[in-house]
């Protein structure tokens, strides 16, 4: 969780990621956003995250972000 | 050998896509690709080594979007028929390598970065907000040709700008009849994204840039938790006007290059 963290630390620093829990429907992450991030967890987690992954629900908040990755690692 | 060949279907397309996606590969295609289905007929594509370009033909030039493999340089560009615009964003901590792009072509064009100023940031302000009217939509439109550079500045097409007009979208500044300045925006859920922002020449260092910005701020603080806008990192008056505001970079750059010569 801690390198999901500081991806997103680094990706957007202006956003608080511990308080915002509709990242995507608040319009806070945008496509751009989460085209970077999902190359970003499947090189840092070895993991691919299809198109059927990528929908808002999984990105949400980074508890979602982290759900999914998980899932994904124990595929 | 590298070929061209046309997209023929869209449906096929949008899987190889998913597929890229899911490789990791570096790309600047940030779109679904549905919302390009109905534009097929203008797509081209160009496997190579390494990766997959994909050409979008628009009227006066072709954008360019690359799917990367994780260690591939970019492929030389072939001459086309008009010139060839790559647009990519990136953190700035983390800025795509140019020199790859200008070794397959690409000469540097111009660089944006992204500001934003949180809603909580600002201060209620009493302002007489006024909007420009769908009349006005050609004007309006002929000023944005004349200011803003004509490759990537995300100008509306009349249709969406008369839209724009009728749901008050565009403020504008007047001296009795005559158009100032004006400012277009529009809201991506809860961000307040400014679009683009016209001082007329007649209008300038008077404060009207200032004024409008102001506007746009007290007309969307109640509904907006953010501000945005992309500013070009050559433009010292923009970014002052900015900055004294309170906009803050959050760290987003778009470099623009572009392949001029064409067949």
């Amino acid at each position: 969780m801690e390198a999901l963290l500081r991806i997103l630390a680094e990706l957007r620093p202006d956003v608080d990621f511990e308080e915002n829990k509709e990242l995507i429907d608040s319009g806070e992450l945008d496509s751009f956003d989460i085209v970077s991030l999902v190359g970003e967890l499947c090189d840092e987690y070895d993991i691919e995250i299809g198109a059927d992954d990528i929908v808002p629900e999984n990105f949400n908040s980074v508890e979602a972000i982290w759900a999914l990755v998980q899932s994904l690692m124990e595929d | 050998m590298i070929r061209m060949k046309k997209i023929p279907d869209g449906k096929q397309w949008a899987e190889k896509l998913a597929r890229f996606l899911s490789e990791g590969r570096r790309t600047n295609f940030y779109s679904r690709a549905e919302a390009f289905f109905s534009e097929a007929k203008q797509l081209s594509e160009m496997e190579f080594d390494g990766g997959c370009y994909l050409f979008h033909e628009k009227e006066n030039q072709i954008d360019l979007y690359f799917f990367l493999e994780k260690e591939a340089k970019p492929e030389k560009l072939p001459a086309l028929h008009k010139p060839l615009v790559l647009e990519q964003v990136a953190a700035a901590k983390n800025p795509p390598n140019l020199a790859d792009w200008a070794t397959a072509g690409f000469e540097r064009y111009l660089q944006r970065k992204r500001l934003f100023l949180s809603a909580a940031k600002t201060a209620a302000e009493e302002r007489t907000v006024t909007f420009a009217a769908a009349e006005e939509a050609e004007e309006i439109l002929g000023r944005m040709e004349q200011a803003f550079e004509p490759y990537t500045s995300a100008l509306p097409d009349l249709e969406t700008l008369k839209k724009d007009l009728v749901e008050n979208r565009v403020i504008a500044c007047r001296e009795g009849e005559k158009l100032l300045g004006f400012l277009r925006f529009g809201r991506e859920k809860k961000v307040s994204v400014l679009w683009q922002i016209v001082v007329l020449p007649e209008g300038r260092g008077r404060g009207i840039g200032n004024g409008l910005v102001r506007d746009w701020i007290a007309w969307e603080r109640a509904d907006a938790a953010k501000f945005q806008l992309w500013v070009r990192e050559d433009n010292p008056s923009a970014l002052k006007l900015y900055e004294a505001l309170g906009f803050l970079p959050d760290g987003r750059i778009a470099p623009v290059m572009l392949k001029k010569e064409h067949i």
